[in-house]
């Protein structure tokens, strides 16, 4: 097996990439976006900015989620692993800003001069990308660090993105950012890229693995934890034989995982609500279709994807994965439901906030954010339960869920009140989608091989 | 649960991934209270026979019935009948020890709670311990727990001690003689790890390139063959030997040592008598078996 392909295996195969597949899905459905937007990309109305942070973003995610990769000793002992190295990240890097640099194929009116500045930008920030985060050497909350600049650009709404998209496509700016992350690369591959560092981020990863966080988990909601697993498990024992055992099985696996991590979730919600609540940007939508997004993959794990055999047979595995995917669209729009309420009440005590002259008032979220849970949950598990073993085509699929979803956002085809939600369109969009879940898990469950 | 039926049946199965063939034309019967050895090397197709046995593969060709209903269509009701330990130690990572055994309980109204806690002593599982923080052995032993919890009448061990260390596979098996002279049920255990085996087995089964190639009682098998150490009472030994079904042989001047099939002790004498030597008659090992079969 050559050495690229050895790193590719080990690459491949971590969990996290589920993040970056994730992150590319919607990342293609912000340039289906540009791509449409009618107003088109000029220069001051910030959508330069998303190739950019695309640009940024996959590179940052690419090094953290490799970096350990990269310190695993197989891969040590091969030839030639730097130079691997070197090939995945340009590759992906060239990949990349070729999409990037279709934008300015669509408008073709852009100044010329942009398109080369634009260019060199997009490399300069996706080779500084690679390098901060290897400098995180492979730690997840210090490499949540390097996101903060682009959130503190988007906390200032409209504005944030245009400055700093001034700023980069100016020529002081060009130059500032190409010699910036060009000094970094030399220094970054003449000292980071050694044996010792990287064997250094390894062992911080285990250490992280294995002293401090081991205990912390081991007995982390433990109590909580146990009160669920004792109630379902008492359920399930009341209806032990029947299918109805089955099912309470499948919601025990979606609701207690979920509760394991609840703060974490409503630390996300709260916080998304407040952003949306007070800029009320384009982004809004996509960021909730991705809370769609996560809790599918998670959930994937509970719909007869897994190993543990036990008393069940086939017919109760599809009404288990049936009614799991229930479970776990009802639980995301009770959740979503829950932000939605809490923006009504907070609506009514968050101050005006004033930044650099502009003023921004908290709105109440729109009740069409339910929508996504309702329309998009069961489809997506269905067609994640059914691809799970192909990503290339499991993310086509998502990819094309997304954009679905994204076209009557922009055409404001979702009703923005709870009793819209009733309309005939949302429950058969909600029938359709549920359609395609008992479809995808018969065929799951009844056509292919468990395991 | 009549004895002389068999409760796992399979007639000409056949499983094709793409391309590749995993199991060719597979006959195979498991007939009850038997401790049933499936031997073979990495990706001669045990595990898919297993996944079979239980429903979770389907078929190309060919049906697989377990105890009286094709596998692929097993209810609860024969499901709680099979207990099972995956090679990999698939287990639900983000629950404790304590409640996966406990979730796992909630599935079988016989759950036998007495044999769980002494399991739990003997096994020393820490209950509070989340799964994914468990060693392999301790991940393999859990899976012993859950699979064997239910007292179930099939019990399918697939390669249960490959993560085991020395002294945990040393343990396991003598767990696996206990539960098997107390309780009988029938043992499917599949292995490359022979010697292990070897100990606990009565019926042996071997795969080889998706083929079935043995398949019989280990003293019948054991009865096949045997080694022959032939010493010369006068001088050299004469070439060639006069025996007949030899599979492999050594010969040194006044010394030989060959293996034979289908030769029965007093006929192995009566020419070593005629060629004027003296033979040692010795068993073979499993591995030794398993090695003359494949080969």
């Amino acid at each position: 097996m050559s050495a690229i392909r050895v790193n590719l295996k080990l690459f491949y195969q971590r969990k996290i990439m589920w993040v970056f597949y994730v992150f590319v899905i919607f990342a293609a459905a912000i340039f289906c976006f540009l791509f449409s937007d009618e107003r088109s990309i000029k220069l001051g109305r910030g959508l330069y900015l998303w190739p950019m942070a695309f640009m940024y973003g996959i590179a940052f995610l690419v090094s953290i989620v490799t970096m350990d990769t990269w310190g695993k000793p197989l891969v040590f002992g091969l030839p030639g692993h730097q130079k691997v190295l070197f090939l995945i990240y340009c590759g992906i890097g060239m990949v990349c800003g070729a999409l990037s640099l279709t934008i300015l194929i669509r408008y073709p009116a852009s100044a010329s001069l942009h398109v080369v500045w634009f260019g060199v930008v997009l490399l300069s920030l996706n080779v500084m990308a690679y390098w901060l985060g290897f400098l995180s050497l492979g730690s997840t909350k210090g490499a949540c660090l390097g996101f903060i600049p682009w959130i503190l650009i988007l906390c200032y709404g409209r504005n944030g993105p245009i400055a700093v998209e001034r700023f980069m496509l100016d020529p002081l700016g060009v130059v500032l950012l190409t010699t910036g992350s060009w000094s970094v690369t030399g220094w970054v591959v003449k000292t980071l890229l050694q044996r010792q560092t990287l064997r250094e981020a390894c062992q911080m990863d285990i250490l992280r693995h294995h002293a401090w966080p081991v205990e912390h988990e081991k007995y982390r909601g433990l109590r909580l934890a146990d009160a669920v697993n004792q109630w379902f498990c008492r359920q399930m024992r009341r209806h032990s034989g029947g299918v109805g055992c089955y099912v309470w099985a499948a919601w025990y696996k979606t609701v207690g995982r979920i509760i394991l991590g609840w703060k974490g979730y409503l630390l996300v919600g709260v916080l998304l609500m407040v952003w949306m609540g007070y800029t009320r940007s384009i982004a809004d939508p996509l960021l909730f279709i991705m809370m769609c997004f996560i809790p599918s993959i998670v959930g994937i794990a509970m719909l007869g994807a897994e190993t543990l055999v036990t008393a069940e047979g086939r017919v109760p595995r599809f009404w288990a994965a049936v009614m799991g995917g229930l479970a776990m669209q009802v639980c995301t729009a009770v959740s979503l439901a829950g932000i939605v309420l809490l923006s009504y009440g907070l609506a009514r005590l968050l101050p005006e906030a004033t930044i650099q002259g502009q003023s921004y008032i908290f709105h109440a979220l729109p009740w069409r954010i339910l929508v996504y849970p309702i329309g998009l949950i069961p489809a997506l598990l269905g067609l994640i339960l059914l691809l799970r073993r192909h990503f290339a085509w499991l993310a086509i699929m998502c990819a094309a869920v997304a954009v679905l979803m994204i076209i009557p956002l922009m055409q404001d085809l979702f009703p923005t009140d709870p009793k819209g939600l009733t309309s005939g369109l949302n429950v058969a969009a909600g029938l359709l989608s549920y359609v395609v879940l008992m479809a995808c898990s018969y065929w799951h469950c009844f056509r292919q091989d468990i395991v | 649960m009549s004895q002389d039926k068999p409760i796992v049946e399979i007639r000409g199965l056949t499983k094709q991934f793409r391309k590749k063939i995993a199991i060719e034309a597979v006959d195979w019967d498991i007939m009850p209270n038997r401790i049933v050895g499936l031997l073979g090397a990495n990706g001669a197709g045990k595990s898919t026979l297993i996944r079979h046995i239980i429903g979770l593969y389907l078929p190309t060709t060919g049906t697989c019935t377990t105890f009286g209903c094709r596998a692929e269509k097993l209810g609860p009701e024969q499901m709680a009948r099979i207990g099972y330990v995956h090679q990999e130690g698939a287990l639900l990572d983000w629950m404790t020890a304590g409640q996966l055994i406990r979730y796992v309980a909630a599935y079988y109204p016989h759950w036998n709670q007495d044999l769980e806690a002494r399991y739990i002593e003997d096994f020393d599982i820490d209950l509070k311990s989340r799964v994914r923080t468990l060693s392999p052995g301790q991940r393999q032993k859990l899976a012993i727990l859950l699979a064997i919890g239910h007292e179930p009448d099939l019990l399918i061990l697939d390669e249960p001690a490959s993560a085991l260390d020395p002294l945990a596979r040393s343990q396991f098996l003598d767990w696996l003689l206990q539960i098997i002279q107390h309780e009988g049920r029938t043992i499917l255990i599949s292995s490359h790890i022979l010697s292990d085996v070897e100990k606990v087995i009565d019926q042996v089964t071997i795969m080889n390139r998706a083929q079935l190639v043995t398949d019989c009682a280990l003293d019948d098998l054991r009865e096949q063959y045997c080694d022959v150490r032939l010493t010369s009472l006068n001088g050299v030994l004469p070439e060639p030997l006069p025996f007949e079904h030899v599979v492999a042989s050594k010969q040194d001047k006044g010394q030989a040592v060959l293996t034979l099939k289908n030769t029965p002790p007093d006929l192995i004498q009566q020419i070593a008598r005629q060629i004027n030597c003296r033979a040692e008659i010795q068993p073979l090992c499993l591995e030794d078996l398993y090695k003359l079969e494949v080969a």
